[in-house]
């Protein structure tokens, strides 16, 4: 684990560009070294080639829900046991139980702020 | 985790197998009804038969018998009549008429039995027959013509009237035969009228059982259709709540990320950074809103899923404060937390106790101007958790009190003008904290401030009227 999440990678997913722009800005400013994409397709490759220490799924996207995808990232061989968090603006009943479904994943509702995602992270 | 949720059994398929059962007992008993009123009528038929048949052969054999002594009367006067050397066949042919008329007689009186007056006269004829016969051998024998023959006319005329007495009585014996077959063509009919009416009634049954089956089917799946429907516009409302409500909240997310990236940028001006922090603390306040008016949805469909798992109550409080603290903005508040150390952990559901705790600190954050809201957490008997929340707040007037907890009541109706707010949420605090089994309380001092207090079972046992 990385102290204070300094030099962490986190691979963040989200197909609304604003949130994309905005969370990772917040977190590249807080020192977290970000790989950002727009869409679901490809992103299980970028996991085996960053190798990410924390991986951030939006859940409702088109072709590829977060779901799915982390169930195809927990599928991969991955040394490094990449932490997911979901982080959605679903329901959080929703997100609460699709958290618990996946091994080693948690959730931040954004609702709840970037700042309470950053401390996810932190803490992952 | 655990998920409780009472749920409905579609209505079962009643009344069929108990409406079938009666009806085949019923057109079982209308089978043997059937079955025996065949019987009878067999039975009747085959009287009548051997009552027509016994009348016919009686009239045949005394019509015989009669025939045969005529003419061996016939004979017999002749006999005296002619010549000596033809009286030796004519002997011989009246032996031989009476042997006729004795086997005649004798087969008579095997006939099938008969009336007793039928008897009486039959026997009487035999007899008569009997005596005829024997005087005319006799006669015949002493060849004493006249003499004889005055006899033979006597007893001729005695057969006569015993066969004419045997007629009589044989065409009462028939008129009474008659009405006999009569009664029993009139059994018989009336025994086919009822086996026309079993049958008709067992038809009737078979068409009660199998519409009241129709019926019942088609209530059970119209029922069944019914309750299709229901789920398949439950499942929409649900996908729709969540795919609105999803769409609603992603908008003020991103809002309240640019207002971060801006409060992020160094040397801001004062004033940008007061306007950051209420576009924050709008957006925030509109996203709890959000949370609300679906919260309030569901508790009024009574469609709350309690998701049960283990939970660190400080942690949820200070989720809670992370969560509210856009909401004190530029407000002179403190927000304070106290919770009781070694606090048991709550077997409970986390998303609904996250709403309540947001709802309630909201709740104060908006209702003071100043001073300070506290979280407190403490365990008084280790089978309950005690949460309160007390602000410096306006407070609540006594005779509001009682309204507070009730969907869209404020204390007063000028509150809702001043502090905003939709008058849901201790509402859905007392709806939520119902469903998880616990009970929430109030107290205030108008001016002062007011301290909500929510007390809920360290484990979940579940709610009696869920």
């Amino acid at each position: 684990m990385v102290a204070n999440g300094a030099g962490k990678t986190v691979l963040l997913v989200d197909d609304n560009a604003e949130i994309l722009e905005t969370t990772s800005t917040f977190l590249r400013a807080r020192g977290l070294h970000i790989v950002a994409v727009g869409s679901a397709l490809g992103v299980t490759a970028l996991v085996m080639r960053h190798r990410p220490h924390v991986v951030v799924l939006d859940v409702m996207m088109p072709a590829l829900d977060g779901g799915a995808l982390a169930t195809l990232i927990r599928g991969k061989k991955d040394p490094r046991a990449t932490a997911i968090i979901f982080y959605s603006a679903m329901e959080e009943e929703q997100l609460h139980q699709l958290a618990a479904k996946v091994p080693g994943a948690t959730y931040v509702a954004k609702a709840d702020g970037l700042d309470a995602l950053y401390s996810a992270i932190v803490a992952a | 985790m655990l998920s409780t949720n009472p749920s409905t059994t579609p209505p079962p398929f009643r009344g069929t197998r108990r409406r079938a059962i009666g009806v085949w007992i019923g057109a079982t008993l209308l089978f043997a009804c059937g079955a025996v009123l065949l019987g009878v009528d067999r039975e009747l038929d085959g009287q009548m038969s051997v009552a027509l048949t016994n009348q016919r052969i009686h009239i045949e054999k005394v019509t015989a018998i009669r025939r045969s002594a005529r003419s061996a009367y016939v004979l017999l006067l002749e006999r005296w009549l002619r010549p000596l050397p033809e009286r030796r066949a004519l002997e011989r042919a009246v032996e031989q008429a009476v042997t006729v008329i004795r086997d005649q007689a004798d087969a008579f009186a095997a006939a099938a039995p008969l009336s007793e007056s039928e008897e009486r006269e039959r026997n009487l004829l035999i007899s008569a027959v009997a005596m005829w016969s024997n005087r005319v051998h006799q006669s015949v024998v002493a060849s004493d013509g006249p003499a004889a023959i005055g006899e033979l006319r006597a007893l001729l005329d005695d057969i006569d009237r015993t066969a004419d007495a045997v007629q009589a009585i044989d065409s009462l014996q028939g008129a009474s035969t008659d009405a006999r077959v009569a009664v029993l063509h009139a059994r018989q009919a009336a025994i086919q009228a009822a086996f026309v009416a079993v049958a008709a009634g067992i038809l009737a049954l078979a068409l009660v059982w199998w519409r009241g089956k129709l019926t019942a089917e088609r209530r059970f799946h119209a029922s069944e259709r019914a309750r299709a429907e229901q789920e398949r516009s439950e499942q929409l409302r649900t996908q729709f709540f969540a795919n609105t409500s999803h769409e609603l909240r992603t908008p003020l997310v991103a809002i309240r990320g640019f207002a971060a990236l801006i409060a992020d940028t160094p040397d801001l001006a004062v004033s940008v950074r007061d306007a950051t922090v209420r576009i924050d603390r709008e957006a925030a306040d509109l996203l709890g809103q959000i949370d609300n008016i679906l919260d309030a949805a569901k508790l009024a469909r009574g469609t709350i899923d309690v998701l049960i798992g283990d939970i660190d109550v400080e942690k949820a409080i200070r989720r809670c404060v992370q969560r509210c603290t856009p909401l004190v903005a530029a407000k002179p508040i403190t927000l304070e937390v106290d919770v009781q150390p070694d606090l048991p952990h709550l077997q409970s559901d986390a998303v609904k106790l996250q709403h309540v705790l947001t709802n309630l600190v909201a709740n104060a954050i908006k209702f003071t101007e100043k001073g300070h809201v506290s979280i407190r957490a403490r365990s008084p008997d280790g089978t309950r958790i005690l949460l309160e929340v007390e602000d410096t707040g306006v407070g609540i007037p006594g005779e509001a009190i009682g309204r507070i907890w009730n969907p869209f009541e404020q204390a007063d109706t000028s509150i809702s003008r001043k502090f905003g707010g939709t008058g849901l949420g201790l509402s859905i605090v007392r709806g939520l904290v119902d469903r998880l089994g616990g009970e929430v309380a109030v107290r205030s001092t108008l001016g002062q401030g007011t301290t909500f207090s929510v007390a809920l079972p360290t484990a979940y046992a579940g709610v009696a009227n869920a």
